[in-house]
C-alpha cells in the first residue's frame, strides 16, 4: 500500500492529537476532574424528586406500579 | 469534565481533526486537477460542457434526478458496473471537475447514468422515456414527466421532435394534434446525451 | 461528604430543601412559552413531513396515483420530505428538549427567552420559504442540503444565535456538578452550526472544485446526523432513563468513555457514504475504520442505557416516557451495530445504492431519534402546562402504531435493499426486473409510513386535547401527591 504524502501528514496530525487528548486527560487526573466522578450521576435528583422515586406514569394508573 | 474551556477545547478539536483531514487534505490534494491528455498534443480530457447541456444539467438538478440515479462507475469487480454496460473503465475525481454540482448521486433506483449518452444516443428513445417510462422499459416504477412536453396543432407536417408512440400504445392526442418536447426537455435531453464516458485518463484506463 | 446510600443523600438536600423545592417547578415555569413553542413547531413539521413522506413513497410504486403535477415529482418531494423533518421536526424538537434539559441541568431559571424565541420565528419562516423552494424546482440537489442558498444566511444565523443562547446558559449554571446530557448539548450545539456554515460555504456558496463537493456534503451529512441528532437523542436518553426510574445511570465513568469516543470516531465515518466512489482510497479506508471504531461509544451507550433498565422492565413499561426512550435506546444500539456492518467493503458492495440504506437512515433517525423525542415530550408537556395527558388510549395508539409502522418499515426496506443489491451486482439479471423487485418491498415501506401517520395524528390529537383540558393541581412532578411515594428497591 503506497503512502500518498497527505496520509503521513494525517498520521502526524492524529499523534499529535492524541498526544494531546492523553495530555488533557492527565491533567484532569491531576487537577482532580475525576474526583467524586460518580457524584455526577446523581446531579439529576432533588429533593422533591430523589433518588429512588419513579416520575412518570400512565394518566391514571400511578397506583398499579407493583414491587 | 466539568471545566467549560476544557469541554469546550475537545469538542473543537474533535471537530477541526476531521474537518482538516477529511476536507482540507481533500481540498489540498487535488482540488485544482485540470484536464490532461493521454498523449502529448491529444485531446484533453474531460471535455468542458457546454450550450444546451449546460442547461440540460440545470433542469436535472431542479427535477432532482440525482435521488434515483447515480453518476459513477465503480471499478470491475466491485458490483458488476463494467458487466452492466455502464461504464468501460471505473470514474475518478478528474472526470467531475467541470460539474459544477457534482452529481454523484447515492440511490439507483435507476440505473448509473454517467454514460448513458453511449447506451442510449437516440433522442427520441429519451423523450418517449421522459414521457411515460413505460413506453421504453415495461415495468418502470420511474415516474412520468409528461409536464415537460406539450401538446400543439401539427402545422403543415409534423415537428422532427414529436413523440412517435408505438401501435398500441393509448395515444393521448387526438388527430391533427401532437406531443412535442418543451425547449427545457430539449436541453435535459441533450444533458443525458452528453454524459459519455467515451474517453481515457491516465488514471484510468479501460478495463479489458 | 456523600455516601452511596439515599439515606445520605437525602439528609444532604434537607438542607437546601426549601430553596431546591421550589426550585423545580420555577425552573419549569420560566421555559413554558420557549418549550411550547419549539414542540408544537415541531409537531407541525411533523405533519407535514409525514405527508410529503406518503406522497414521495406511494410515487414510486404507483405514480399515477397523483396528477403529473411538476412541484410534485419524487426528486422534489422527497427533498421536501428530508428538509421538513430533519430541520422542521428535528431541529425544532431539538431545540426544545436540549433547551429543556439544560435549563434545568443548569438548575437556574430560562435566560434570555427571547433570544430563542426570535430565532425559532425567524427559522420556522425560513424552513417555509425552503421547503416552498423545493417544491418549485429551485432545490440544491445537494443531499441534505436541498433548499435554495438564499434561506442559508437565515438559517445559519438561527442556529448561531441558539448555540450562543446555550453556552451563555451554561456559564451561568447555578450546579457545580455537570451532568453527561450537558456535555452531549453543548457540543452538540457547538458543532452544528461549524458543520452547517462550512459545507454551505464549500458546497452552495464557493463550490470546490470535483469531488471535493461530495466529500464536503458527505462529512456534513452524517455528522448532522452524528454529532447534531444523536447527541440529543443520547443525552435525552441519559437524563429521561435515570430520571424516571429514580435510579443513576449504570456507570458515569463510562459515559466520559462514551462521550469521547464519539465525538472522536463519528466524526470522521462520513465518508462512508462514498464507498467505491472516486475519492481517494485512502480517505474511503479511513471512513471505514472509523464507522467500525463507533462500536466502542455505542457499546458503551447501550451498557449505560441497558443496564440501568435491566430488572426495571414493568417500570419502563408503565411510563410513556420509557415505553418510547427505551425502544429508542435500544433501536440507537441495533442501527448503529447495523451501520457499522454496511461500511465494510464486503457489505457495501451490495448495500450501497440500495433501498437498505433508506432503512438503515430511518432506523437511526426514526426508530432511534424520534423515538426519544417522543418521549421526551411525553415527559415535558405535563411540566409545561402543568397538567396529566388525557388519555392512556391515544398513548398506547400512539406507541403502537409507530413501533409497528417503523419496524415493518426498517425490516421491508432492508430485506429488500439487500435482494436488490444482489441482484444488481448479478448482471444476468436485466436492471429492470430487479426493480421489479423491489416493488412489494416498497409497498411494504408505505404500508409501514401510513401506520406511522395513523400514529402521528393520535398524538396530534392528543397534542391539542391536553392544552384544552383542565388543569390539575400539584408542584412540578405532576403526578406525586402529598407522602405518596413509589419505592424503586
Amino acid at each position: 500500500m503506497e503512502l500518498s504524502p497527505y496520509v503521513l501528514v494525517m498520521i502526524s496530525l492524529g499523534v499529535l492529537f492524541f498526544t494531546s487528548a492523553i495530555l488533557a486527560l492527565y491533567w484532569c487526573t491531576k487537577t482532580g476532574q475525576f474526583k467524586d466522578f460518580e457524584r455526577g450521576a446523581r446531579s439529576i435528583f432533588t429533593a422533591e424528586e430523589p433518588e429512588g422515586m419513579q416520575t412518570d406514569f400512565f394518566p391514571g394508573k400511578k397506583e398499579k406500579i407493583k414491587k | 469534565m466539568k471545566k467549560f474551556p476544557l469541554l469546550f477545547i475537545g469538542i473543537f478539536l474533535t471537530v477541526a481533526f476531521s474537518f482538516t483531514g477529511i476536507v482540507l487534505t481533500s481540498q489540498i490534494q487535488y482540488g485544482r486537477l485540470k484536464p490532461v491528455a493521454i498523449e502529448e498534443g491529444d485531446q484533453r480530457y474531460p471535455r468542458e460542457p457546454v450550450g444546451l447541456a449546460q442547461q440540460g444539467n440545470t433542469v436535472y438538478i431542479s427535477l432532482g434526478c440525482l435521488y434515483c440515479h447515480s453518476q459513477q462507475v465503480r471499478r470491475k469487480g466491485f458490483g458488476a458496473d463494467f458487466e452492466r454496460g455502464w461504464g468501460d473503465r471505473q470514474t475518478v475525481p478528474r472526470d467531475y471537475i467541470y460539474q459544477k454540482r457534482v452529481l454523484l448521486g447515492t440511490m439507483r433506483t435507476g440505473p448509473d447514468l454517467m454514460n448513458i449518452g453511449q447506451r442510449q444516443p437516440d433522442p427520441h428513445w429519451h423523450y418517449l422515456h421522459l414521457y411515460d417510462p413505460r413506453i421504453t422499459t415495461a415495468g418502470s416504477i420511474m415516474p412520468p414527466f409528461r409536464f415537460l412536453f406539450k401538446k400543439q396543432k401539427i402545422q403543415e407536417e409534423p415537428s422532427p421532435n414529436a413523440l412517435k408512440f408505438t401501435p398500441g400504445y393509448h395515444a393521448p392526442v387526438e388527430e391533427g394534434y401532437e406531443i412535442v418536447p418543451t425547449d427545457r426537455c430539449v436541453a435535459l435531453v441533450q444533458y443525458l446525451l452528453s454524459l459519455k464516458l467515451d474517453y481515457e485518463l491516465p488514471e484510468s484506463r479501460f478495463t479489458e | 461528604m456523600i455516601s452511596t446510600t439515599s439515606g445520605t443523600i437525602v439528609i444532604e438536600n434537607e438542607v437546601e430543601s426549601v430553596k431546591t423545592k421550589l426550585k423545580l417547578a420555577e425552573i419549569d415555569a420560566s421555559m413554558r412559552f420557549p418549550v411550547i413553542f419549539f414542540i408544537t413547531s415541531a409537531l407541525v413539521w411533523l405533519g407535514i413531513g409525514t405527508t410529503f413522506a406518503l406522497i414521495a413513497s406511494i410515487s414510486l410504486h404507483a405514480s399515477h396515483f397523483f396528477p403529473n403535477w411538476e412541484w410534485l415529482t419524487f426528486g422534489r418531494v422527497r427533498s421536501a420530505h428530508l428538509n421538513a423533518m430533519a430541520f422542521g421536526w428535528g431541529n425544532n424538537i431539538v431545540f426544545a428538549v436540549a433547551m429543556w434539559m439544560m435549563v434545568r441541568l443548569c438548575q437556574t431559571k430560562l435566560r434570555f427567552p427571547w433570544l430563542m424565541i426570535t430565532a425559532g420565528i425567524f427559522w420556522n419562516i425560513a424552513l417555509i420559504v425552503g421547503i416552498a423552494g423545493i417544491l418549485l424546482g429551485q432545490l440544491t440537489s445537494v443531499e441534505w442540503l436541498e433548499m435554495p442558498r438564499y434561506v442559508s444566511p437565515i438559517l445559519g444565523l438561527s442556529y448561531t444565535m441558539i448555540a450562543i443562547w446555550g453556552i451563555v446558559s451554561f456559564l451561568y449554571r447555578e450546579n457545580s456538578h455537570v451532568y453527561v446530557s450537558q456535555w452531549y448539548i453543548l457540543a452538540a450545539l457547538f458543532w452544528f452550526p461549524w458543520i452547517y456554515i462550512a459545507v454551505q460555504t464549500m458546497v452552495i456558496w464557493f463550490p470546490a472544485r470535483g469531488t471535493v463537493q461530495s466529500i464536503t456534503n458527505w462529512w456534513f451529512g452524517h455528522n448532522a446526523l452524528g454529532l447534531w441528532y444523536t447527541p440529543i437523542g443520547v443525552a435525552a436518553a441519559y437524563y429521561l432513563i435515570p430520571k424516571v426510574l429514580g435510579r443513576p445511570i449504570y456507570s458515569y465513568y463510562l459515559s466520559a468513555l462514551g462521550f469521547w469516543t464519539l465525538a472522536l470516531f463519528y466524526n470522521w465515518a462520513g465518508v462512508h457514504h462514498l464507498i467505491g466512489g472516486p475519492i481517494p482510497v485512502w480517505l474511503i479506508s479511513s471512513g471505514i475504520v472509523a464507522s467500525v471504531m463507533m462500536v466502542i461509544p455505542v457499546v458503551v451507550t447501550a451498557i449505560n442505557h441497558h443496564l440501568t433498565v435491566v430488572g426495571f422492565f414493568d417500570h419502563v413499561w408503565h411510563s410513556p416516557t420509557l415505553r418510547f426512550v427505551v425502544f429508542g435506546a435500544m433501536s440507537y444500539t441495533l442501527a448503529s451495530f447495523l451501520g457499522s456492518a454496511m461500511a465494510l467493503r464486503e457489505v457495501n458492495v451490495v448495500s450501497h445504492f440500495t433501498h437498505a440504506t433508506v432503512a438503515h437512515a430511518h432506523h437511526g433517525i426514526y426508530a432511534f431519534f424520534t423515538m426519544v423525542m417522543f418521549g421526551s415530550i411525553y415527559y415535558i408537556m405535563p411540566r409545561m402546562l402543568k397538567r396529566e395527558w388525557p388519555s392512556a388510549l391515544l398513548i398506547s395508539l400512539h406507541f403502537w402504531f409507530v413501533a409497528v409502522g417503523i419496524t415493518l418499515y426498517v425490516l421491508g426496506l432492508t430485506i429488500g435493499g439487500w435482494i436488490q443489491g444482489l441482484e444488481m451486482n448479478n448482471s444476468q439479471i436485466a436492471f429492470i426486473e430487479t426493480v421489479k423487485h423491489t416493488i412489494p418491498w416498497l409497498i411494504s415501506r408505505s404500508v409501514a409510513g401510513s401506520l406511522m401517520a395513523i400514529g402521528h395524528i393520535c398524538f396530534f390529537i392528543h397534542f391539542l386535547w391536553m392544552f384544552m383540558s383542565k388543569k390539575t393541581a400539584g408542584g412540578p412532578t405532576l403526578f406525586k401527591r402529598a407522602g405518596e411515594e413509589v419505592a424503586v428497591k
